[in-house]
């Protein structure tokens, strides 16, 4: 088990969790149209950003920063522990690896997981392990990604994005995701002075096998990932409260989402409170896992799930118990969160509520 | 963790320097997600034959990738697009995308096990071995096939890749003169 004694954040909604729980419980989307680069000649033309050009450096140096302290690491402590690290895999990206590691005082850059959308996810279950089974006490897991020119015609390209700017996961009538800015980091712990935001109670990760850009209709990947995430953290499906989804709102992985949840939570999966909250903040490609984990512990603090904002109306393809109003509490103290990747790879989180 | 090799495969193939990659369908703008492949295919057929894997070894093996950089060919004909107001191909969102090759051999061959896609701190052999011994320590994989990549900078250069199955020992089987032999 891995301890979230700190954590930080950086969304649309602005910087910090008291933001981002802002945003959530406004349950109104951070979506504007995009500015930072011209769209006129694509399909859609929002997102969800923050304002100006952030620079993933110094962002994400920022952030692991913020993280730190929170957790009170002092600076031996902080010379002692290793980052793992969750972004895209540009030509340059392992050096900037190397290089935030030193600028925050980190003990070495250990590795950067590049899977696409479950790359937060990935790291997260790297960093637990190590502080689970190794000498590690403690690791940084830091993720980022900030919404490009090359990014947005490259998803608008391919037809993805939803061309109206509103991102509506498991509902009828969705047409896809709406990019968004996103950064986060974690201090996981074995133990720690800091109370907890959230514990790493498990995680499992699958390759669909199936297709390397589309899902298997009956989600086979993701109901893996969290049989094993099930298995490790000694659970059973009835004790989970709430699934923090991957859902884009695109049409065929929604339905491929739904029928895992159904069917690896069964035959509880179809009453577990389940929303993607991707409506709100945007899809954060490499960073959605770190965001969500906030989003999850935050929802824990709280005692509230945040809403399925956009939803139109039920899809057959979707039976799920959807947060649709605010002020829903958790179930119980566990939650699932979800990502999947471009490849079929497929990832599950199980937080616990400290 | 002590791994054992199971067996190992290199592109290019030492024996055959000037070896063309093998097509890879959908991935036709940068020899990275071709390099990737071909030296996983290479392994996999000297350890199975013939795709897929048996099922009851294709759940319990494990992808790994860690490379030095990303698909950064790929990545320049995304911003060449851009920049010149022309429209991105469509194939280019998901082939930038390092963890799409692997998806690539895992439908291919039943691989269902774990997949992680990591840049490489330091020499990519390591890193995938580092890799591999961590995700056989969660119990979660019986088996490894661990690629490590140190890809081109244009399409004319693929760059270089090896591939190792590993595991901790004990998934040892029969091979013959003949060749492999399905377990």
């Amino acid at each position: 088990m891995a301890r979230v004694t700190g954590l930080s954040v950086l969304t649309a909604y602005g910087r910090g969790p008291d933001a981002l729980w802002k945003g959530l419980t406004s349950a109104t989307p951070a979506t504007t149209p995009v500015t930072r680069f011209d769209t006129a000649r694509h399909r859609a033309h929002d997102a969800a950003t923050v304002p100006g050009t952030p620079d993933l450096f110094t962002e994400l140096t920022h952030l692991i920063g913020e993280a730190c302290d929170q957790a009170e690491l002092t600076a031996a402590d902080r010379a002692a522990t290793p980052l793992v690290l969750a972004l895209h895999a540009g030509p340059d990206t392992a050096a900037l690896a190397v290089e935030a590691a030193g600028a925050c005082g980190l003990r070495e850059a250990l590795t950067v997981h590049t899977a696409a959308c479950a790359a937060s996810n990935t790291a997260v279950a790297e960093a637990s392990h190590l502080i689970a089974t190794t000498a590690e006490r403690r690791a940084v897991v830091a993720g980022a990604s900030f919404v490009d020119a090359s990014m947005f015609a490259a998803f608008d390209s391919a037809g993805i994005l939803a061309p109206g700017g509103v991102c509506r996961p498991f509902s009828a009538g969705r047409d896809g995701p709406v990019l968004g800015d996103g950064a986060a980091a974690v201090v996981l712990e074995r133990t720690g002075t800091a109370p907890p935001w959230a514990v790493v109670r498990g995680w499992g990760n699958a390759a669909e096998a199936h297709h390397v850009c589309r899902p298997h209709p009956e989600g086979r990947g993701p109901a893996a990932a969290v049989a094993t995430a099930l298995r490790r953290a000694k659970l059973t499906g009835d004790r989970i409260g709430y699934v923090n989804a991957h859902a884009t709102a695109t049409p065929a992985f929604d339905a491929g989402e739904a029928a895992a949840i159904v069917s690896a939570l069964a035959p509880h999966g179809v009453r577990t409170p389940v929303s993607s909250t991707k409506a709100l903040h945007g899809h954060c490609l490499e960073a959605s896992g770190l965001v969500e984990l906030a989003v999850c512990a935050l929802a824990f603090r709280h005692g509230e799930l945040p809403v399925n904002a956009n939803h139109l109306g039920p899809d057959e393809d979707c039976p799920l118990d959807l947060v649709l109003d605010p002020g829903r509490a958790p179930r119980s103290r566990y939650a699932l969160s979800l990502n999947s990747g471009f490849g079929g790879v497929c990832t599950a989180l199980l937080l616990a509520m400290p | 963790m002590e791994l054992t090799v199971e067996t190992r495969a290199q592109w290019p193939p030492p024996d055959d320097p000037a070896a063309r990659l093998p097509e890879v369908p959908r991935f036709d703008t940068s020899a990275f997600a071709p390099l990737l492949v071909a030296v996983g295919e290479r392994c996999l057929t000297d350890r199975y034959g013939t795709p897929p894997l048996p099922p009851d070894i294709g759940p319990r093996t494990a992808l790994v990738l860690a490379a030095t950089r990303g698909d950064t060919v790929t990545q320049t004909a995304i911003d060449d697009a851009v920049a010149e107001r022309r429209q991105v191909p469509k194939p280019l969102l998901f082939q930038n995308v390092p963890s799409t090759a692997l998806g690539h051999l895992s439908a291919v061959w039943g691989l269902t096990g774990p997949l992680v896609a990591t840049l490489a701190i330091g020499g990519p052999l390591a890193a995938a071995r580092g890799t591999a011994a961590r995700l056989l320590a969660t119990g979660d994989a019986d088996q490894v096939l661990a690629i490590a990549a140190d890809p081109g900078d244009g399409p004319g250069a693929p760059g270089t890749a090896w591939a190792h199955l590993f595991t901790t020992g004990s998934l040892r089987t029969p091979r013959t003169a003949d060749g492999p032999v399905r377990p």
